[in-house]
């Protein structure tokens, strides 16, 4: 009898590493994400439209087995252009600009990497997560880009183990990382400056 | 006539304890001072070694990553400015801070109330950012701390720092000594983030 639930207990491991993980990734509007974008006069801008760019658009990472080899899917619950345009209108609104519908300001761009990876080192395993897009600021008045750049948010831990619950935590950690990035890009700032300056 | 309503007056507003404009002294203590790397091979890991020979294969492994990147590294040591990567961050971190009135202190502050904060940094130099085209970047990963109340942001923070440009390692070879304007720009962009994150607390 011990051998059959021994069994039984060592095929359902092995199922879990088969099966695909719906992670839900979402950035923690409870950390103030104030940086120095709070500084420029206070834009009205319209909801960010984000294309996804992913090479890999399917999966945001691979389920390992213990020869690290690929088994299943990653995938996250909302499409990884919502929980991006989400997390940049956060961080607009923390650092005193407003999301609205008739915006002086459009945000396009694209996500261009969401991804998630584990590293087996000699005692521990490295998760890893990284969010990358490229945003460019448009004037709705004259229809030209006045800003654009890049920007990355990357987080990282190194743990004895680790399941969906710390997959989700490594991803949504870098979405964090990924706001500051863009509330504290202070040509941002400055480009928002010229804008009201400008008129 | 006008001493009540004045004396009144000054206890609604009385004058402010310590003004906006007077910031406190900031002390950064360097834990690591993070040792220039390159990380090619060992950015490259596989779970091959100890899928083969178990702890032992994983350590054999590591350690012929570890010497084959050594190897390379050697190849860009002649042209190196830096052996360790907390000059150029501290640099602009100081820079920042004194631009924004802040007091950066080089020894431990006897001032109860100085800002101090703990940097480790972690790896940095150059690392390979994608495995299927071996494209390098510079970058600097470090870690904070702070018992500060006031720095609630920089307790047991993790930072993670990519150049936006990417270069093949023959690339980093042949620019010599334009090199180090690479991870200049790296290193000193995480020095601003920290000071700036120290500003905006």
């Amino acid at each position: 009898m011990k051998k059959l639930i021994a069994l039984a207990f060592a095929a359902l491991i092995q199922a879990c590493a088969f099966t695909d993980a719906t992670l839900d990734v979402q950035h923690d509007p409870s950390i103030s994400f104030e940086g120095p974008i709070s500084e420029a006069p206070s834009t009205r801008f319209l909801p960010a439209t984000l294309e996804d760019n992913r090479s890999d658009k399917a999966r945001i990472g691979w389920k390992k087995n213990g020869f690290g080899q690929n088994t299943a899917d990653m995938t996250t619950a909302e499409p990884v252009t919502t929980i991006i345009s989400d997390a940049i209108e956060t961080g607009l609104s923390q650092n005193g600009h407003h999301i609205v519908e008739d915006g002086r300001v459009k945000i396009e761009g694209s996500v261009d990497r969401f991804w998630f990876e584990t590293d087996q080192n000699f005692w521990t395993i490295e998760f890893i997560g990284d969010v990358q897009c490229s945003l460019a600021f448009i004037d709705t008045r004259t229809g030209e880009v006045f800003y654009q750049s890049t920007y990355s948010g990357s987080h990282s831990e190194k743990k004895g183990g680790g399941l969906s619950g710390t997959w989700e935590a490594i991803m949504s950690q870098a979405v964090n990382k990924l706001i500051e990035d863009i509330t504290f890009d202070e040509d941002l700032m400055m480009a928002l400056e010229a804008l009201h300056e400008g008129g | 006539m006008l001493k009540k309503p004045l004396f009144l007056a000054a206890l609604l507003f009385p004058p402010a304890a310590f003004s906006d404009d007077v910031k406190p002294p900031v002390f950064i203590d360097v834990k690591d001072k993070g040792k220039f790397d390159l990380l090619f091979d060992r950015a490259k890991s596989t779970a091959t070694g100890a899928a083969v020979g178990g702890l032992i294969g994983a350590g054999v492994e590591a350690a012929v990553r570890s010497g084959n990147d050594e190897e390379k590294l050697e190849q860009l040591r002649p042209f190196l400015s830096v052996e360790t990567c907390e000059t150029e961050l501290l640099s602009a971190f100081e820079e920042k801070l004194s631009g924004r009135g802040y007091t950066v202190e080089n020894e431990a502050p006897s001032k109860s109330n100085a800002l101090t904060v703990e940097l480790e940094i972690k790896e940095c130099g150059f690392k390979v950012v994608n495995s299927q085209t071996l494209a390098m970047a510079a970058f600097i990963n470090f870690e904070t701390r702070s018992d500060d109340t006031a720095l609630l942001s920089l307790n047991d923070e993790t930072f993670h720092f990519y150049g936006k440009e990417r270069y093949q390692f023959a690339e980093l070879v042949d620019m010599e000594g334009d090199i180090n304007s690479a991870h200049k720009k790296v290193f000193q962009k995480a020095g601003v983030r920290l000071a700036n994150k120290i500003i905006y607390r």
